[in-house]
């Protein structure tokens, strides 16, 4: 039986008639009418100004919106209107709707796709409800892969102390211990590859995997680092506040997820233990915003009792016994003395992504298992922060990042054996 | 053979670029002269043509190319003699060929004797048939055209001791049009001419001809009105015949030279020129559909000439500084290609030989709208020199033979006005007309073909131009309409084969005909009309309802 396509005729067709291209930029959108307009027209004028001699495509990756972001974005287009610029080349839109079932993984393969049959040589990827984006970003996530021959680029926010909590606590760590390369945005949705990574992504055998839908730029930049292709990473600018608390459960429980799972289709490269190496960064590599912000420490807090009060015979069964008990003694506590120490942080991680790599249990359990202890983790690092300044915020940081490779050697083991303390 | 008498016979023309010192040297002193092209109007009536544009062959110092004339109403006596000339220029017209001459209008040679006087008295009478002033201050915004050996508009003159206006180079002082006598003088040069039985004018450097203070000295409307007064007399003296102007400017500007059809008839389609190139090195129709929606519609009775290069260099004037670097960087990266804000190289080596992409530059100049020009030796595709300094390394002799100096003159091979090509890719022995003479398939024989389709019909010649938008931007597809006349031109601009769907539904139910081979293609129905294109590939069809 054969495979259906997931790639639409009518968007083979465009491919088709766009050809071979040298620039890339796909713009991803999910009911993001009121934003994409910006992100429209900055891709566009930094195309036609600053990659004016390269043969370029713009492609529009709809994910089944309903609020007319489609039409938002076509009618954005400055293309064949005077704007004081004259471009040497046509610069053209191809556009696809993945549909709203369809998973991010889905439009991701999709970019993927395109860029391969257009055998594209510099690739971006941004979002269109990025609305702080500006031409001078694309350029900087272009740039090294069109001038310097970098296969990944990840990109640097200037970003509030308080925002990215799950990157800069988790996920930034723990894969700066694994892999060796200090990449802060991991789960970026701003990000550029050559077309070599791309027609390297699009063979592997883990886009039939389902762990795949909660983590694909994760595993992308992951693959780059662990199949020794140039990766680097560079300013862009201020990242807007996410906004309020929906669907953040939702976001922790995919990222963490992913994350784990990559880590598992990654781990014949990192089990090896890879040494610490530079990446090559452009720009400042931290840039934090202190501003005040209002923060409701007390309910994060009561998440957290309450979770591992409920969840007390699951986590007993992913955490080591002293874990455990070291996180219920901190939720007996009152706020001040709560703290959840860098060490305890990495070690909980740790044990909750070996717990994941051998099922100890149903892995969806496992994940939401982790959600109040991560809110238990961010209650004390906004106790910890609230007053702080960058530099001490990026010193705890960096000390949060040793505890991670202190304790890497034991995770490799716990990863290895069968159970908790098996051999 | 009779020549076509209808008044507008310019917009059917096949034009032919030539300096008579070039084509062929028939007294053996190394220099082309009219013996030798009259001898070889043969050969230009086989390929195709119906007229030859002369390059100037007046009396000169020769340190422009002949440019810089010293006499208007003779011929430089290493051509020949007005004998030769009359007898060329019968023969030419017995062979249904029209001769168009150069006329430099703008300025003369230091060495004219208009000049000689001019310069030797303040009091002389013809002190102001040239632009004088005592210091070099005046029209500072008209800018240098030859910036590569220019430093000023302005030179000193050691005899007058005071400052002559040159646009050119400075042993170009530039005539004086406010002064009625100058007028006067210019219109005798042409009568003398017309008299003898020439067609017409290529009048260069045009929009040169009068100063006037915080202008660009340029495109003035004196100047206009200069035009219009020889145009007038011209037309009242000598009905029938025809003015081309050399204005290298934008469309909206060179439009303003046709007038009410009562100033030029034709002009060279500058900016066109450079973005032919464009497309085809950009893989992208970009450029072409641009400046072709950019060009305003000119008088009825009134034609742009086109053309793909010519005796000067390949001119970047008319495009932004982004184009021009992407010109330099992709067919000039060697400097000494380069030359003033152009390119010195001819179509061949600017083709890189590519014997495809040569074809089809062709292939769009005798499709898009416009007479065109071919230089000579492209037909061939003669290779250039541009070690010969200025651009005389696209002007090198024409290659005859592969025998003794190519079969351009007998003379010994140091005594040539210039040297031949002879590298082993575009010499001699490698390109000539004799060994392409003698094969069906060589670019020569092609050219010939290529000129008689397009001579076929006067959709080309006269039609309209409706452009297609296919999806894929490396095809440019164009309809050109005359009546009930269509021809379908689809252009493949890509090294890479093509696919392309073409919205044809309006010519439903017709059925194109390839134009070469007369071979008929599938009748165009409702649905988008599918064509692919090998590399560089183009077709002509005929849309023909039965």
């Amino acid at each position: 039986m054969s495979e259906e396509s997931f790639l639409s005729d009518d968007f083979v067709r465009q491919l088709m008639s766009v050809g071979e291209v040298d620039v890339l930029v796909a713009i991803r959108s999910r009911n993001d009418r009121k934003t994409i307009g910006n992100v429209v027209r900055s891709a566009e004028d930094c195309l036609q100004r600053r990659f004016g001699r390269q043969r370029a495509v713009l492609v529009h990756v709809d994910a089944g919106s309903r609020d007319g972001t489609p039409q938002a974005a076509r009618e954005a287009s400055q293309l064949g209107i005077a704007n004081g610029y004259e471009s040497l080349r046509t610069l053209r839109w191809i556009r696809t709707d993945t549909g709203s079932s369809a998973g991010e993984e889905h439009v991701l393969r999709t970019v993927l796709s395109a860029a391969e049959l257009l055998h594209a040589k510099s690739c971006a990827v941004v979002s269109a409800s990025l609305e702080s984006l500006d031409p001078a970003w694309i350029d900087s996530l272009l740039g090294p892969v069109h001038r310097e021959h970098f296969d990944f680029v990840a990109p640097l926010y200037e970003r509030h102390k308080f925002d990215g909590l799950l990157t800069r606590n988790l996920l930034y760590p723990f894969s700066r211990a694994l892999f060796g390369k200090a990449m802060r945005e991991l789960r970026a949705t701003e990000f550029a590859f050559s077309g070599r990574l791309a027609s390297h992504t699009l063979a592997r055998p883990e886009w039939q995997n389902e762990g795949i839908r909660a983590g694909g730029e994760m595993w992308m930049a992951l693959t780059a680092m662990s199949h020794g292709f140039r990766c680097c990473q560079t300013y862009l600018g201020p990242k807007p506040r996410a906004s309020s608390s929906a669907g953040v459960v939702d976001v922790i429980r995919q990222s963490v997820s992913g994350f784990f799972w990559c880590l598992e289709s990654t781990d014949s490269y990192w089990l090896k233990g890879i040494p610490q190496d530079e990446i090559k960064t452009i720009g400042p590599d931290h840039q934090l915003n202190t501003e005040a912000v209002r923060v409701d420490r007390k309910k994060l807090l009561q998440m957290y009792r309450s979770g591992v009060e409920e969840l007390s015979q699951i986590l007993c069964a992913i955490l080591d016994p002293e874990t455990h008990a070291e996180l219920k003694r901190l939720a007996a506590l009152d706020e001040p003395s709560s703290q959840m120490s860098n060490s305890l942080w990495a070690r909980v991680s740790l044990e909750f992504a070996a717990a994941y790599h051998h099922s100890v249990l149903h892995r969806d359990h496992l994940v939401q298992a982790f959600v109040p202890v991560y809110r238990g983790r961010v209650c004390s690092f906004l106790s910890q922060h609230r007053s702080d300044s960058a530099e001490a915020i990026e010193a705890d940081l960096e000390d949060l990042c040793n505890e991670f490779a202190r304790q890497k050697t034991f995770f490799i083991e716990r990863w290895s054996t069968k159970g908790k303390g098996e051999t | 053979m009779k020549l076509p008498q209808q008044p507008d016979w310019y917009k059917d023309s096949i034009i032919y670029q030539l300096h008579v010192r070039t084509f062929y040297d028939s007294s053996g002193d190394g220099i082309g002269d009219f013996r030798g092209l009259q001898d070889r109007l043969d050969y230009l009536q086989e390929l195709g043509v119906n007229v030859i544009w002369l390059l100037p062959f007046y009396p000169s110092p020769l340190r422009d190319d002949g440019y810089d004339i010293s006499d208007y109403c003779a011929i430089h006596s290493s051509y020949g003699t007005m004998e030769d000339f009359r007898s060329f220029l019968a023969a030419a017209h017995g062979r249904g060929i029209r001769i168009i001459i150069e006329l430099v209008l703008n300025h003369t040679s230091d060495q004219h004797p208009w000049f000689q006087e001019s310069r030797s008295s303040r009091h002389n009478p013809r002190r102001d048939w040239y632009v004088w002033n005592d210091t070099d201050d005046r029209y500072r915004d008209a800018g240098i055209i030859f910036v590569d050996t220019e430093l000023s508009n302005w030179a000193w003159d050691p005899v007058s001791k005071s400052y002559y206006w040159h646009r050119f180079f400075s042993h170009q002082p530039d005539l004086n049009y406010d002064n009625p006598q100058v007028r006067e003088a210019i219109w005798e040069v042409m009568k003398f001419w017309l008299d003898l039985g020439v067609d017409g004018f290529r009048l260069d450097a045009v929009p040169y001809l009068v100063e006037r203070e915080g202008t660009s000295c340029e495109n003035l409307p004196e100047t206009h009105a200069i035009v219009r007064e020889l145009r007038l007399r011209m037309d009242q003296a000598f009905p029938g015949r025809m003015l081309l102007a050399e204005a290298n400017q934008w469309p909206a500007d060179v439009c303003a030279y046709f007038g009410q059809g009562d100033e030029f008839h034709m002009a060279f389609h500058f900016p066109l020129m450079p973005r032919m190139f464009m497309a085809v090195k950009l893989e992208d129709r970009k450029p072409i559909v641009e400046i072709l929606q950019r060009t305003p519609q000119i008088p009825d009775s009134c034609q742009w000439c086109i053309f793909l290069r010519n005796h000067d260099e390949l001119t970047l004037a008319m495009v932004t500084d982004a184009e021009r670097d992407y010109m330099y960087d992709e067919y000039a990266r060697d400097k000494s290609m380069r030359i003033n804000v152009g390119i010195r190289r001819r179509l061949a080596p600017l083709m890189d030989n590519d014997r495809r992409r040569i074809e089809l530059l062709n292939g769009l100049l005798m499709s898009l709208p416009g007479t065109p020009i071919v230089y000579y030796g492209d037909e061939i595709g003669m290779g250039d020199n541009v070690y010969l300094g200025d651009r005389n390394g696209v002007r090198t002799p024409m290659q005859w033979d592969g025998h003794w100096n190519g079969g351009f003159s007998s003379a010994d091979p140091e005594r040539l006005y210039a040297p031949l090509i002879s590298n082993p890719v575009y010499g001699f022995q490698a390109v000539n007309v004799e060994s392409q003479k003698r094969s069906e398939h060589s670019l020569l024989s092609w050219m010939k073909r290529l000129i008689q389709v397009r001579k076929s019909t006067q959709v080309f010649s006269r039609g309209s131009i409706e452009f297609l938008h296919p999806l894929n931007h490396r095809v440019l597809a164009y309809v050109r309409e005359l009546g009930r006349e269509r021809v379908l031109a689809v252009n493949n601009l890509s090294h890479t084969a093509q696919a392309v769907e073409l919205d044809l539904l309006k010519f439903k139910g017709s059925i194109p005909i390839e134009m070469s081979g007369r071979a008929i293609f599938p009748r165009i129905g409702d649905l988008p009309y599918l064509l692919t294109l090998g590399p560089y590939q183009f077709y002509w069809f005929q849309l023909r309802r039965f």
